[in-house]
């Protein structure tokens, strides 16, 4: 009967994906407790909307565990989980309420910033809060997160090459930025 | 536009993430970094951006990882049942397919007795009162149109459509 097999087919499928599940429970609240405050700051820096990065990070959290296959090692695992994350916030720019990534009016975020006002004493939130999002995501993932261009490429799906001349430019601007806010905060030996 | 480099901006890279400078730091490479101005541009990001990471690490509120943990769980079992139901909704829209067919081919295959049923109908709609005894006497008085065989068909058809039609919208 159609139905036996199905009610059949049914239990061994909800058996093998318990049986197949890429992470425990256990050692995803390790890796949970170790990369979870670097995902909030990378998507609440890059978003500029402390509520949103709770979703965002929540959802990237519930992809990466819901994957037949996680790649192998802390290192890999938590890039692949800044790729979910950096997609995330791609398809939040892409929905139709709000504008395309590019098209973005860099001053509404520093308009509407509420992580940048609650770090004004930092000197970093208001510069990053004049950058474009793309260039806030290339920069916090090479200068906060120290990810190679290699890997920033692999996060952002960003070519290589691109992400050399995209970064030249964003960190040029940032520091323009930096210096132009705090003159009397450059380099000191 | 051309992409200036500097031989010296790894090593202070390391420094910076090692956490070295300045006080771990070679005086002539500092000495270097006051006058490069890729070297100064970077240790000025990389202490901002270090800066400002650990700021928004203190300012992440963090779910218990246990919730997050079931929830995911949830979420696939409920995608292994969707995967797994798939056969049986198609099993069901075929049972559809098949009740129309064969409501179409009742139709056509009575298609010439159109005109006697529509007299039956507007008969028994044109009546004094519905009498079972009196559709018994039409039913007789029809050759060629079986009204027992024609019935039960309908409402079998009816009933089966409908279950068809539940299941189907039930998923």
């Amino acid at each position: 009967m159609i139905w036996d097999y199905s009610i059949a087919r049914l239990e061994t499928g909800v058996a093998a994906l318990y049986a197949a599940q890429p992470m425990d429970s256990d050692a995803f609240a390790a890796f949970y407790q170790r990369s979870a405050r670097s995902l909030w700051a990378y998507l609440a820096r890059v978003c500029g909307n402390p509520a949103l990065a709770d979703d965002l990070m929540q959802e990237a959290y519930l992809r990466f565990l819901g994957a037949s296959h996680l790649p192998d090692g802390e290192v890999a695992c938590r890039r692949y989980l800044f790729r979910i994350a950096t997609n995330l916030l791609h398809d939040h720019w892409r929905r139709p309420h709000t504008a395309s990534i590019d098209e973005l009016p860099e001053m509404l975020f520093a308009a509407k910033d509420g992580s940048a006002a609650s770090d004004a004493h930092v000197m970093l939130g208001p510069a990053l809060a004049q950058m474009r999002p793309r260039d806030r995501q290339l920069l916090w993932l090479a200068y906060a997160e120290d990810y190679t261009h290699n890997e920033i490429a692999e996060i952002t799906g960003l070519k290589s090459t691109s992400i050399r001349l995209l970064l030249f430019r964003a960190r040029r601007k940032v520091a323009r930025l930096l210096r132009n806010e705090h003159p009397a905060e450059r380099v000191q030996a | 536009m051309t992409l200036r480099h500097c031989a010296h901006e790894k090593e202070v890279m390391a420094l910076l993430r090692s956490g070295g400078w300045p006080a771990a730091c070679d005086p002539d490479l500092r000495e270097h970094v006051e006058g490069c101005s890729l070297c100064a541009q970077t240790v000025l990001l990389k202490s901002s951006f270090a800066d400002a990471l650990a700021h928004a690490k203190d300012e992440a509120r963090l779910q218990a990882p246990g919730v997050l943990w079931w929830r995911a769980q949830l979420r696939r079992r409920n995608a292994a049942v969707q995967r797994v139901n798939r056969p049986l909704a198609g099993a069901q829209w075929f049972a559809l397919l098949i009740n129309l067919l064969a409501a179409v081919a009742l139709l056509a295959s009575q298609w010439r007795h159109l005109d006697r049923m529509t007299a039956w109908f507007s008969g028994i709609a044109n009546g004094p009162v519905f009498h079972p005894a009196t559709l018994w006497a039409m039913m007789a008085q029809l050759p060629g149109w079986n009204l027992m065989i024609l019935i039960p068909f309908i409402v079998a058809f009816v009933v089966l459509g409908g279950i068809t039609v539940y299941l189907a919208s039930e998923r």
